[in-house]
């Protein structure tokens, strides 16, 4: 199988990841706070589940991207190894 | 670490926490007013020279700017000379090895020819937007500012000329989620002292309406009495009856008084009917207690946006025109990322870095990424080449909205997220400090990164993999 080791490719793929990396944390902060919302209005304990969820937002986000980051990163560097064994086969 | 929160240290936390609760459970909450654009000060702060007015998001970044060539200053003055054995310690320390982090990580993306240029854009921008983000941090900006009318200017057709109009009836309803738009004339008046003033007021006209009755039972009485002292009088000009069957004749009409309910009921309601108007008239000048009612809660009015009035940008506080007007705290300084000039204009910058670093690297051919035409004569499908080099243009152009649109989406929704969720609950937001501490940091980090890479991707040759292939080939 001929090797994509094209830079272009990489780099792009990097790219990707930083820019959804960049967007996540404002992805989770709104998830959360229209979930707490939507409780809210089920519960009727407005505002307290929204700010409850908000609050769960701050670990879930910041640990989302660490475990984001790495699975990416894991999986670029995956591809970069296979990329050097088929290069040497 | 653990030396850190020894001796005075825990005491002037102790001392923070507690003048937080105290300041949350004594001073009512205000709603806070968000607007996207960066706020214009006052007439007469203008940019020296111009007759552009300073808006509160330029001084932050005039401030950013400030911070950033003191510390390009410190770092220059504390480094040791080569050849020195010692070490600078302190913030230098900690500097450097960012700077060393930082070179090394931007040395495995884009090391090789333009590892310079590329390193130097990224670290600028880098800073720039790491202090610009982390400034919303510090306690006071966006918090302290003018006492400001908030009216607006207007272009009046009839008259030709521009007039300053309140922006009553729209400034100030429940926008999504419950965040509201202020209005800074009106007190604060809790739900409770609400019900209270309902309270007192149905007091006062049950009051009312007994003190009616009363009055009308009295008058009737005096009335009687003084047609029965008449009649009394008449009796004894006649000699022929005597006191106490006048007595008696009184007493029986005593009794048959009718009450005029209407009136009474006029009465209460005078008094219930002040108090809604009184607070009809809060709701007209857009005042609600606590957050303003939805537009799909009952009782809610929509206001009349047709009407404007006239009045001045800035009437004597305390006069009459004054109460028309609704204030709001216009802060002095405000997060330069919450504006989106600046968003855009570091996008424009990273834009251009993009292109002028592909240039330098691949001279004209540069343009072969986006004008693609010379495989069209060697394959038949030379056509898609050319379609994805014009799509490339289009995302080179749609990177600087990508650019400008996520640090400015980021960095506005946190100091929304920060000072609303100060006013909703105190002392208790102290996450979301932290929160918007990594938030800062990791936009600082795309922003830059991003800008690294897309600089490194234009180094790049587009017929890479040709010369690759060719040169497997030979």
């Amino acid at each position: 199988m001929k090797p994509n080791n094209n830079p272009l490719t990489t780099y792009g793929l990097v790219a990707g990841v930083v820019g959804q990396v960049g967007c996540l944390i404002l992805l989770v902060i709104l998830g959360t706070m229209l979930l707490g919302w939507g409780m809210d209005e089920f519960f009727g304990t407005r505002p307290t589940m929204m700010f409850v969820m908000l609050l769960v937002s701050v670990p879930i986000s910041i640990a989302g991207i660490f475990f984001y980051t790495r699975y990416k990163a894991k999986q670029l560097h995956g591809s970069a190894v296979q990329k050097e064994e088929d290069i040497s086969e | 670490m653990n030396s850190f929160w020894n001796g005075k240290r825990r005491f002037v936390a102790l001392f923070m926490f507690l003048a937080g609760v105290f300041v949350a459970l004594r001073v009512p909450p205000v709603i806070p007013f968000i607007q996207l654009p960066g706020e214009n000060f006052p007439e007469g702060y203008n940019v020296p020279f111009t007759d552009i007015r300073i808006t509160n998001t330029l001084v932050a970044g005039v401030i950013v700017w400030v911070i950033l060539l003191l510390l390009i200053a410190y770092v220059a003055r504390r480094r040791p000379k080569d050849g020195s054995t010692v070490p600078p310690g302190g913030f230098y320390n900690m500097f450097e090895a960012l700077f060393e982090g930082l070179m090394g990580f931007i040395g495995g993306i884009a090391g090789g020819p333009h590892f310079r240029i590329i390193f130097n854009t990224f670290m600028t921008i880098f800073l720039v937007v790491l202090i610009a983000n982390w400034m919303e941090l510090v306690p006071g900006i966006d918090t302290v500012g003018f006492i400001h009318p908030h009216v607006k200017e207007k272009y009046d057709a009839d008259t030709d000329e521009y007039k300053v109009v309140t922006t009553d009836g729209y400034e100030i309803y429940q926008g999504f989620l419950g965040i509201s738009y202020v209005n800074g004339q009106c007190d604060w008046i809790s739900p409770a002292d609400e019900a209270a003033a309902d309270e007192a007021a149905q007091a006062r006209a049950d009051a009312a309406a007994i003190s009616a009755q009363q009055a009308q039972i009295e008058a009737a009485a005096y009335d009687r009495y003084q047609a029965a002292h008449a009649e009394h009088g008449a009796e004894e000009a006649d000699d022929s009856h005597g006191d106490e069957a006048g007595d008696d004749h009184g007493s029986d009409d005593h009794a048959d008084i009718a009450v005029d309910s209407d009136s009474i009921a006029a009465a209460k309601n005078e008094v219930l009917d002040a108090r809604t108007a009184e607070k009809q008239a809060r709701r007209d000048r857009g005042c609600y207690t606590g957050v303003a009612p939805s537009a799909w809660e009952d009782g809610y009015v929509e206001p009349d946006k047709s009407e404007k009035k006239l009045i001045p940008l800035h009437p004597e506080p305390g006069s009459e025109e004054a109460k028309q007007v609704p204030w709001v705290v216009l802060p002095f300084v405000r997060v330069a990322s919450t504006d989106l000039n600046m968003t855009l204009t570091l996008g424009i910058i990273a834009f251009v870095m993009i292109q002028y670093v592909g240039f330098k690297a691949l001279g004209i051919g540069y343009l072969t990424k986006f004008f693609n035409f010379g495989t069209l004569l060697k394959s038949p499908l030379g056509g898609i080449d050319v379609a994805v080099g014009l799509l490339e243009l289009i995302g080179d152009f749609a990177k600087i909205l990508s650019f400008s649109f996520r640090l400015l989406g980021n960095i506005f929704a946190g100091s929304i997220l920060l000072f609303v969720m100060s006013f909703l609950v105190p002392i208790l937001p102290w996450p979301f400090f932290i929160l918007e501490f990594f938030v800062g940091v990791i936009q600082a980090l795309v922003f830059g990164l991003l800008t690294a890479i897309f600089m490194q991707l234009a180094t790049v040759s587009h017929h890479h993999d040709d010369d690759h292939d060719h040169a497997e080939a030979h």
